[in-house]
C-alpha cells in the first residue's frame, strides 16, 4: 500500500498540541519535585539484562531483550527505579545522607497492546533512598498527593497496603508452596472465585480458611483496621498493621487526601518490601500511578539502603486532564518574499526579541 | 451519587441474569435486546445497564466504561483481561470439553483441534504435553470432525444434545464454566460501597 507506513502496536505518536499539554503538566510536576529537594537523573534506555533480573520475575517476561555485538543480553528498561538503584550503587556507594531523585522517561514492556497497556509509556517518578523510618513513606505519599492536586486532579484516592501483611497471612497456611503461590496470586489478582476454590483444596484449619475467605471484604477506610486485627496474627502481620496505622495517623491530618486500605494490594514489581500504594481517580479505569518501599532492591547491588518511591503514569494523567486543557499556541506567521529573506529575517529577530513565536513562511506574492 | 454501570451479556444468558437481579429486588425487565437501546438507566437502583456482546463485556469493564459486568468464564479464560473476578453467579453453567467422534477410540491420537477458543485449547494441550494444530472457527465447531478438518473439538457443552446430534462424545473435561461478576480495578476501589452492597445481596440469594 502506497503512503501507508506501519507503526508497531502499543507505541504512540505525540503531535505538537498533545506534546504542549504533556510538557505543561511536566513543568508543574518538576517544579514541585525541585522544591521538595529532589534532583533529576537521566537513566540509560537500556542496560544489561542481568540488571533487570534483580527487578523480579513478574517483570522478567515483559522485558524487550536484544543482543549487543559481543552477544551479551541487553534489555530496554521496563522501569527506571532499577537503573537508579544501580546508579546509586555505582556513584553514591560512600554517600550516607538521604538521596532524593526524580525522573521523567519512557519505559518499555512487552505486553499485549491495548488501552492503558502500551508497550512504550511515560513515567514521572521519584526515589527517596536512605531513610528507613515511616516518615519517608509518608513523604512520598504526601508528595504524590501534592502533585496531583497541583496539576488539577482533585478527586483522587490513595489506596495503601503492606506487602508484609499478605506474607504474614500466607505463613499461616499449612499448604505446599505451589498452592500457597496460587493463593497469593489469587489475592493479588483479586480473583475471589479462584481464591474460594483454592481454599477448598487447602489443608489449613477451618477458622483460618474462613479468614482468608473474608479477605475480599477487607477494603475500606480506618474501620477495617478493627476487622484486620481479627485475622490470624503473627509477628509479620502485627508489625505490618502497626506500620499501616502509624502511616494513617500521620496522613489523616491532611484532610484533602482520601485514603483507603487494602491488605491484599499488590503492585507490578516484585521488589516491594513494606508500605505500597496505588492511586485512582473515578475519571480513569486505570491507576494513575503508585509506589512503595523497596528496601532490598539496593541489597542486590551494594548492600543495605532503605528506599521508597513512586511513579505516575503520564498517559493516564494526560487522558484525564487533556480534555479540559486549552491548547494555547499563537505563533506570528511572517510571510516573506524569498528575494528579501535577510530583511525578513531581521524582522523576525526583532519580533522574537519582543517575545513572539515567529514562523517564517516563504510567499512570492508578498 | 454516580450511577453504577453494569455491563450485561446479550444472548441466551440475558434472561437468566435479569431473573437473578429480580431476586434481589432489582427489576431490569425493560432491558431488552429487541428495543435496540444499548443503555438503560435505573435511577431508583442507582445503576445503568449496558448491553454488550458476551465477549465484549470484559473489555468494557477493563477500560472502566462499565464498573462491573456479568461475563462467562469461557470468555474470561479465552481473552485474559485485567479485571477482578468477584463472584461466581452460577448462571449459564456448562463445561469446556474436548470432544471426538463417537466411533473413535479414546486413545486415538489428536493432531488437529477445531475451536472457538484457541487460547483455552492451546493451554490445555500444552499442559498435557500434546502438540496439536489449533483451527479457529467462529461457530458450528462440530462440523470440524464431520467434514474432516479436525480430529477433535474444544467447545462448551451444557446438555450435550448438540454433541449427540453430531455423533460426538466427550473425551475429557477441561473445566467447569459459569457466569462471573467482574469489576474494573479502579471502580472496585472508587465505588466500593455500591459494589460491596450488591455483592452482599447477591451472596445472600446464591
Amino acid at each position: 500500500m502506497n503512503g501507508y507506513f506501519r507503526r508497531p502496536a502499543g507505541v504512540k505518536d505525540y503531535l505538537p498540541p498533545k506534546v504542549r499539554k504533556k510538557r505543561r503538566i511536566e513543568k508543574v510536576i518538576v517544579e514541585i519535585f525541585e522544591k521538595w529537594g529532589y534532583e533529576e537523573v537521566i537513566a540509560p534506555s537500556f542496560e544489561y539484562l542481568e540488571t533487570f533480573g534483580k527487578t523480579g520475575k513478574s517483570v522478567a517476561e515483559k522485558v524487550f531483550k536484544f543482543f549487543d555485538r559481543h552477544g551479551e543480553a541487553m534489555a530496554l528498561r521496563p522501569d527506571i527505579t532499577t537503573s537508579i538503584a544501580r546508579m546509586v550503587a555505582t556513584h553514591y556507594s560512600n554517600h550516607r545522607e538521604p538521596l532524593r531523585f526524580y525522573y521523567l522517561g519512557n519505559v518499555f514492556r512487552f505486553q499485549e497492546p491495548r488501552k492503558g497497556r502500551d508497550q512504550e509509556f511515560y513515567q514521572i517518578g521519584c526515589e527517596l533512598m536512605g531513610i528507613a523510618g515511616l516518615e519517608a513513606d509518608v513523604e512520598i505519599i504526601l508528595l504524590a498527593s501534592h502533585i496531583l492536586e497541583q496539576i488539577g486532579i482533585k478527586d483522587f484516592l490513595i489506596n495503601i497496603g503492606h506487602t508484609k501483611f499478605l506474607e504474614g497471612l500466607l505463613d499461616e497456611l499449612d499448604d505446599n508452596p505451589s498452592l500457597k503461590d496460587s493463593i497469593a496470586q489469587a489475592i493479588k489478582e483479586k480473583n475471589f472465585v479462584w481464591l474460594k476454590n483454592l481454599m477448598e483444596e487447602s489443608n489449613t484449619k477451618p477458622d483460618i480458611k474462613n479468614k482468608f475467605l473474608a479477605l475480599p471484604g477487607f477494603y475500606g477506610g480506618a474501620e477495617i483496621f478493627h476487622e484486620l486485627e481479627k485475622l490470624p496474627s503473627n509477628k509479620k502481620c502485627t508489625e505490618a498493621l502497626s506500620e499501616l496505622k502509624r502511616v494513617w495517623n500521620m496522613l489523616k491530618q491532611f484532610t484533602s487526601i482520601q485514603l483507603t486500605f487494602d491488605p491484599g494490594l499488590a503492585r507490578g514489581m516484585d521488589y516491594y518490601t513494606g508500605i505500597v500504594f496505588e492511586i485512582y481517580s473515578p475519571k480513569s479505569g486505570f491507576p494513575l500511578g503508585g509506589g512503595g518501599r523497596y528496601d532490598s532492591l539496593l541489597d542486590n547491588f551494594n548492600g543495605y539502603r532503605p528506599a521508597t518511591g513512586f511513579a505516575l503514569t503520564e498517559d493516564v494523567i494526560l487522558s484525564i486532564l487533556e480534555g479540559d486543557m486549552e491548547d494555547i499556541y499563537e505563533p506570528y506567521y511572517l510571510y516573506y518574499n524569498p528575494s528579501k529573506y535577510m530583511e525578513a529575517f531581521q524582522k523576525a529577530e526583532e519580533l522574537r526579541r519582543q517575545g513572539y513565536i515567529v514562523k517564517m513562511v516563504p510567499d512570492k506574492n508578498v | 451519587m454516580e450511577l453504577l454501570k453494569i455491563a450485561l451479556s446479550k444472548g441466551r444468558i440475558l434472561s437468566e441474569t435479569i431473573e437473578l437481579f429480580k431476586k434481589i429486588q432489582m427489576d431490569f425487565s425493560q432491558v431488552n435486546e429487541d428495543s435496540r437501546k444499548l443503555f438503560f438507566d435505573f435511577e431508583e437502583y442507582g445503576t445503568r445497564v449496558i448491553l454488550a456482546k458476551p465477549s465484549d463485556v470484559p473489555t468494557y469493564v477493563e477500560y472502566g466504561v462499565a464498573d462491573i459486568g456479568v461475563a462467562g468464564k469461557d470468555v474470561l479464560l479465552e481473552d485474559k483481561k485485567d479485571v477482578f473476578e468477584l463472584m461466581d453467579l452460577n448462571l449459564a453453567k456448562c463445561k469446556m470439553v474436548v470432544a471426538i467422534p463417537k466411533d473413535k477410540s479414546d486413545d486415538m491420537p489428536i493432531y488437529r483441534v477445531a475451536t472457538k477458543y484457541p487460547q483455552i485449547a492451546e493451554r490445555h494441550f500444552v499442559k498435557k504435553g500434546v502438540p496439536v494444530e489449533i483451527i479457529k472457527l467462529h461457530g458450528s465447531v462440530e462440523l470440524g470432525p464431520i467434514l474432516g478438518i479436525s480430529d477433535a473439538i474444544v467447545d462448551i457443552v451444557s446438555t450435550g444434545s448438540t454433541l449427540e446430534k453430531n455423533h460426538l462424545k466427550i473425551l475429557e473435561e477441561i473445566c467447569p464454566i459459569s457466569s462471573r461478576l467482574i469489576a474494573n480495578q479502579v471502580s472496585f476501589r472508587v465505588k466500593s460501597r455500591q459494589i460491596m452492597t450488591l455483592m452482599e445481596r447477591l451472596e445472600s440469594i446464591l
